[in-house]
């Protein structure tokens, strides 16, 4: 046996190195676990060739793809998708978007990246993005806008068509394909290429799933859209921050929208919930792995907590022994005391490198809510540009923006957003026009904006009160956690 | 002393070694279009497009009533009357054009193609040399244009299934072509390529 001249210079020496070995491990490589590497580098900035055409606006997102590289590009093209659209360059949005979607389609077997999202020492966000189904049937919506500007409308329709096989993805069947824009925009398009018994076909699947929604005459030939709120946000939380729940981040005070052209008003009717699509898909294939990844980093910290308190006995009972002159004892608990410190730094390390945190990336410009109305009008001759107004409860405009618009044969798409997808923003106010419009269209009783404001609450069953109850976000979140992955802002810069 | 010392450092020295691993990616390399290629989902692809109009060429050259005709049968062939019903954005001319050329090229001549798609191209031009704003060209002038028999029409269909618990998606797609005369509308040929595909997205995706 090796003596050891002075055992409690050892028992005091051994734990200070290996926990300055443990804070430089775990300060390096272990913080994120989240791999650095690049593939294909670069990909949005060709799709948006050439690149002295590239707008101001989408410069921020190029950038970002050059940093983030395959692991974020659906979520990069996705926001930059959108922002192209409100700068009215759908033929941009349509290459980003249906490159986002071809990456959504594409099957991830035996894939690398997935591979590492599995492992206990990984973090979920390690894997390429495709979104939830919420998302990734937004980028189906979105792309349908841009492809609207083509003239056949072919595409448009599969567009919408893809968006609702994303929703197919939700566990409980009665939440399952439940996204009413999708068939009511179909439908409405079917009507643009003069094929009406489609268009039936379309809005008799709306109704069925939402009967308080009206669908659109044949002759309508104008279809407004409007995107209200802030897009829900994802959650992280458990003790290990391994649960992903979704949370309204929308205050609700925007309750009913209005579009006005001249003396023309026309009041908007909800047709989707945004929110209510993230937060009914129920449980994930993937919430089991990252509750095995929580329970083996409960085990590894049990056991470095077990081996600490066995070193800290074995340390006191060989400085008594070193006290009593009695060398071999204290070299038994010493070893002893080294041994169980070697555990716990090892337990320590295995608890600190694993990662069961919940994937938290989040399409951060998409709305909470979006409205539709649709009208008659002549879309060759020369028009002003129509507003959206934002009304609360109890129909008091809020605010107002001009409207974008895209044409395609003898149909128009009319798009507006309350928040920017991208800054600065491309939304002009139009507040005062409008609020001059809604006084001379409603000649004083404009009840009928509150009116459908109710029946919106009661055909989405939400409550006319503010929408983001505190209750809605978890409050057992660990907000003391240091692993924070933010990786979108609605502001890229 | 010196022992202690190097065992830290020999235990950060092997922690760290397993952190990069960078990739650096993967040369442009041509691929076989009738490859299924490393991206792959459960819609069309180009092996499709392929497999798809080089069976149409063969059952058209095949039918008596389109080729073994005294005079060559003059056809529209391209994307107008051909529909995308199914979930896949796809660009319709991929199928059409090549259907179009190779139709073409293995007719040697049995089958005539008018292209509606350069109907006011030609009208211009027709214009400028009858008005004397360019000569008449090496060709002999002709009356008018040329009327077409038949007309291509088909239509791309799709039926998904997706399993929630297992992540199981599944595609049938089934693509219709048709020639119709277009004197009587009568429908002289037609076929149909259909296919399934189905694949399984790695459990952190479901």
């Amino acid at each position: 046996m090796r003596s050891i001249a002075d055992p409690s210079a050892t028992t005091r020496f051994v734990p200070h190195a290996l926990a300055c070995a443990l804070w430089l491990t775990l300060s390096g490589c272990a913080s994120t676990g989240i791999d650095s590497e690049l593939v294909q580098p670069g990909r949005l900035e060709q799709l948006l060739e050439p690149k002295a055409e590239v707008p101001a606006a989408l410069r921020p997102f190029v950038l970002r793809d050059q940093e983030q590289g395959r692991r974020d590009r659906v979520l990069n093209e996705a926001m930059a998708g959108l922002s192209a659209l409100e700068l009215s360059q759908p033929e941009i949005a349509q290459r980003l978007l249906s490159d986002a979607q071809a990456l959504i389609e594409t099957i991830y077997a035996h894939d690398p990246a997935a591979n590492r999202a599995r492992s206990n020492f990984v973090p979920e966000a390690n894997k390429d993005f495709k979104g939830d189904p919420y998302e990734r049937a937004m980028v189906g919506y979105y792309l349908a806008l841009a492809d609207f500007s083509d003239p056949d409308l072919d595409n448009a329709r599969a567009d919408l068509r893809f968006a609702e096989i994303q929703d197919t993805m939700s566990a409980s069947e009665t939440f399952q394909s439940d996204m009413v824009i999708m068939p009511f925009i179909r439908g409405w398009l079917y009507n643009c290429s003069g094929r009406s018994a489609q268009a039936k076909d379309e809005f008799a699947a709306v109704r069925k799933a939402k009967p308080g929604i009206k669908t659109p005459a044949a002759t309508d030939n104008v279809l407004l859209i409007a995107e209200v709120g802030r897009a829900p946000g994802k959650v992280a939380s458990g003790r290990h921050q391994e649960e992903l729940r979704y949370a309204r981040r929308d205050d609700g005070t925007i309750r009913g929208v209005t579009y006005t052209q001249d003396a023309q008003l026309l009041v908007g009717q909800q047709i989707e919930d945004v929110y209510w699509q993230a937060s009914t898909r129920g449980g994930r294939a993937v919430d089991k792995i990252l509750a095995g990844k929580a329970s083996f980093r409960n085990t590894a910290e049990g056991i470095a907590t077990g081996a600490a308190v066995f070193a800290h006995i074995s340390s006191d009972l060989a400085r008594n022994a070193a006290r009593r002159r009695d060398s071999d004892d204290a070299n038994q608990y010493a070893g002893l005391a080294l041994l169980g410190i070697l555990v716990s730094i090892g337990s320590d390390i295995v608890a600190a490198s694993t990662h069961p945190e919940a994937d938290t990336r989040t399409w951060s410009s998409l709305p909470d809510r979006i409205y539709v109305a649709t009208t008659q009008a002549d879309v060759i001759a020369e028009q002003l540009p129509w507003s959206l107004g934002f009304h609360d409860a109890k129909g008091a405009l809020q605010s107002a923006v001009e409207m974008k618009t895209f044409r395609s044969g003898a149909c128009m798409l009319v798009w507006g957003r309350q928040y920017p997808g991208s800054y600065p923003s491309s939304w002009t106010d139009s507040s005062l026009r409008h609020e001059a419009a809604v006084h001379e269209s409603c000649k004083g009783d404009c009840s009928a904006i509150a009116e459908q404001a109710t029946l919106d609450a009661k055909n989405f069953n939400t409550s006319l009160a503010p929408l983001a109850a505190p209750d809605v976000v978890p409050d057992n979140v660990d907000t003391g956690v240091t692993f924070k992955r933010r990786i979108f802002l609605t502001n890229p810069n | 002393m010196r022992t202690h010392s190097l065992l830290p450092l020999s235990a950060i020295a092997l922690l760290l070694s397993a952190c990069a691993t960078p990739d650096a990616g993967k040369p442009v390399t041509y691929q076989d279009v009738n490859s299924t290629g490393v991206v792959a989902g459960v819609g069309v692809e180009s092996q499709d497009v392929t497999a798809v109009t080089d069976a149409m060429v063969k059952d058209i050259l095949a039918t008596p009533e389109v080729v073994k005709r005294s005079q060559a049968a003059r056809v529209i062939l391209d994307a107008a009357y051909f529909e995308n019903e199914s979930s896949q954005r796809i660009n319709k001319n991929l199928l059409v054009d090549r259907l179009r050329i190779n139709l073409q090229r293995a007719a040697q001549g049995k089958l005539q193609f008018v292209s509606r798609e350069s109907a006011d191209m030609v009208a211009q031009e027709r214009d400028m040399k009858r008005q004397g704003t360019t000569d008449a060209g090496t060709l002999k002038q002709a009356k008018a244009t040329a009327g077409a028999d038949y007309r291509l029409i088909g239509r791309i269909n799709s039926l998904d299934a997706r399993s929630a618990q297992s992540g199981t998606v599944e595609r049938y797609t089934q693509i219709t072509f048709e020639l119709i005369d277009l004197e009587t509308s009568l429908s002289i040929w037609s076929n149909l390529y259909e296919f399934k595909k189905g694949g399984q997205d790695d459990a952190v995706y479901r």
